[in-house]
């Protein structure tokens, strides 16, 4: 996979995923920026303007579903979102692509260059389609 | 013994009031003890209460003969025809959201509105008096008022309102939440309906006034079809429809035999009987939705587990990715062979969690799909990429063939192929000492193929008929595996309850084994 050098942002709590995830993204390109919950990702999301962002859905605070609410009440902002989170039932995968997941990954199922490969291709298929659309 | 029989005068139409009457309490005990914080079960609770009194005004409304006591009946029935009307609205409204807050203009604007239009309706504002009962002491004759304009616009504004939102609710949603609203709305339609028929048409075009007292019966379609819509998502267990229905037919039984009672002792007994029904029927619900409710704690604490269990692994299996892709410098081919052992091991155990989890689930009737449309070629990539290392571990070549089609598309829950499609190649894996594995997919006359190969154990002719069973499982002993047992009985409930096939076929022991699955291709 050749390098990016596209900005993703990460929002999860767990220290550990933190790195790995960082490590992970960083490795292939990416410039990358990690927040531990939703609310700090609210704050800074325009600030940061990321091309994607990596959401947690369970975290203190403010959680998943509170920044995918927050996030797609604000128009201006067109940014895809991939949900990677170890709930696997479906009321919790609807719920996040009837609020605006772009994706929805389950974490124990990939890790390292398979992570970044996923979240690359959802965010290039998301850019795409707007592409497509624009030209309409 | 004084004769006091009822034979000479059956009353159908208390019978036919109280038929919907406990059925509709029944009903909407149901939905509300299944899930108190949900709007929508509080909404159908109140809907539910407000059908009941309005179905009992309107038994009554006809059954007094004086103008005084008609007068009062008229009022009060009016009074809940508006309430009636709201009731419906605010359940059209958050029909079937588990939780939606009511607007501001509804809390502060329509609540207000139904309930001073409704006190209206009780002082000589709307009705002033009865002067005369029609025909032969039947149907009350009241002279109105102007307010009369204003309770029927409040009324019909309702009613009209709560339609419209649910007729915009069919175009706007999809999927489950589109068959709840087709069903309340297939409800009301019969309502509706037979409400025209029988207090519209019959009374006012042919002057047949018989059926009006049934009125509490003509609402009970779009209760029932409310009250079994509301439990297409939550997913009902039927020995709670079972008990419920049970209740209702005791408590019908038990009434009717009231009714026919041929002595004023008799009467009485048949009174006790019903009212001691009623008692030990709602505490019949009641045990069945505690023990509904202990199951589903269960299988909440056994989702949450799951996911705490999920992480930990998550970050083992990633430390440990770092380590195999040489993150942290050099590793030698022993320390990557230990490595890789682990992620197979953090592999099974999310596995093991996964199947568990997923036999609780059917067991409760929780199991849900989310089909969409997919390639299956991808999937197997995806999952080739995991498995190289597994069987690289054993030293077992596993190789790939697709059709040159250019998409092999299904639809079908994407997480429950991979599922399936694990378990299979697991096992491929695991039974198969030396030797190797083949995976293809292909297309052919409308159907979308996988095919897993492998030259491992084979199929005993004796295993397999029970081969798809729970926990059985091909010669363990001998290849010492680590497994529920319960993974080739997940695979088939998951293909089939997706129109899908599953089969094996094996020449027998050490000959190797061939696992299909089969999709309708999606075009």
């Amino acid at each position: 996979m050749s390098k990016t050098n596209k900005k993703i942002m990460i929002i999860e709590d767990n220290k550990d995923l933190q790195d790995i995830y960082r490590h992970s993204f960083e490795k292939y390109g990416y410039d990358v920026v990690v927040k531990g919950d939703g609310l700090e990702g609210v704050m800074s999301v325009v600030e940061v303007m990321p091309d994607v962002i990596l959401l947690d859905l369970m975290m203190p605070g403010m959680d998943g579903f509170g920044f995918l609410k927050k996030i797609r009440e604000v128009e201006s902002i067109s940014i895809p979102i991939v949900v990677c989170s170890n709930i696997s039932d479906v009321e919790t995968i609807n719920r996040a692509i009837k609020e605006g997941a772009e994706g929805v990954l389950l974490k124990v199922d990939y890790s390292g260059k398979q992570l970044v490969d996923k979240v690359t291709h959802i965010m290039d298929d998301f850019y795409h389609k707007r592409k497509a659309q624009k030209t309409q | 013994m004084e004769t006091f029989s009822f034979l000479d005068e059956i009353h159908f139409d208390l019978i036919g009031v109280v038929i919907a009457v406990v059925g509709t309490l029944v009903l909407a005990a149901v939905v509300f003890l299944r899930s108190k914080n949900s709007i929508t079960s509080r909404s159908f609770f109140f809907f539910s209460l407000v059908t009941i009194f309005w179905g009992v005004s309107n038994y009554f409304l006809y059954k007094f003969t004086t103008p005084e006591d008609s007068l009062l009946a008229l009022r009060f029935h009016i009074f809940l025809t508006i309430w009636h009307a709201y009731a419906f609205f605010q359940l059209a409204y958050v029909f079937p959201s588990e939780k939606k807050e009511l607007p501001i203009w509804h809390r502060y604007g329509l609540l207000p509105l139904a309930f001073f239009s409704s006190t209206l309706l009780l002082i000589p504002f709307v009705f002033k008096e009865v002067s005369r009962l029609i025909p032969v002491e039947e149907i009350a004759n009241p002279e109105k008022s102007q307010g009369i304009i204003l309770a029927g616009i409040v009324t019909l504004s309702f009613f009209a309102a709560g339609i419209f939102t649910l007729f915009r609710r069919i175009g706007q949603s999809k999927g489950d939440e589109r068959r709840q609203v087709m069903l309340m709305f297939t409800g009301m339609s019969l309502t509706a309906g037979l409400l025209l028929l029988f207090s519209f048409i019959l009374p006012i075009g042919f002057k047949n006034f018989d059926f009006i007292p049934y009125g509490s019966l003509f609402i009970f379609p779009v209760i029932v079809f409310t009250a079994y819509a509301i439990y297409i998502v939550e997913l009902f267990h039927v020995k709670n429809i079972f008990a419920g229905l049970f209740t209702f037919f005791l408590c019908i039984v038990s009434l009717v035999e009231l009714v026919i009672a041929d002595t004023v002792e008799q009467l009485l007994l048949r009174v006790a009987v019903f009212l001691l029904t009623i008692i030990i029927g709602i505490q019949l619900v009641k045990n069945t939705f505690e023990i509904e409710l202990a199951n589903e704690q269960k299988s909440e604490l056994m989702s949450f587990a799951t996911h705490e269990i999920r992480t930990p692994i998550t970050v083992m299996r990633g430390y440990a990715t770092m380590l195999l892709d040489g993150d942290r410098g050099e590793i030698n081919g022993q320390v990557k062979d230990l490595l890789q052992k682990i992620m197979i091991a953090g592999n099974d155990v999310t596995t093991l969690l996964s199947e568990y989890l997923d036999k609780s689930k059917i067991e409760l009737g929780q199991l849900e799909y989310a089909p969409t449309k997919f390639d299956v070629k991808n999937v197997v990539n995806e999952l080739l990429v995991v498995f190289r290392v597994h069987a690289d571990q054993k030293n077992i070549k596993i190789t790939k063939s697709v059709t040159k089609t250019p998409k092999c598309n299904i639809y079908a829950d994407q997480s429950r192929l991979k599922e399936v499609l694990t378990n299979i190649i697991d096992n491929a894996i695991k039974y198969t000492p030396k030797g190797s594995i083949s995976v293809s997919v292909k297309s052919e006359h409308g159907y979308v193929t996988i095919s897993i190969v492998d030259t491992g154990v084979g199929i005993d002719k004796e295993v397999m008929p029970s081969l798809f069973k729970e926990f059985s499982r091909a010669d363990l002993q001998k290849v010492n595996i680590l497994g529920s047992g319960l993974g080739l009985y997940l695979a088939k409930k998951f293909t089939e309850a997706q129109k899908g096939k599953i089969w094996a076929e094996s020449e027998g022991k050490d000959k190797g084994s061939q696992f299909y699955v089969q999709f309708p291709e999606a075009k």
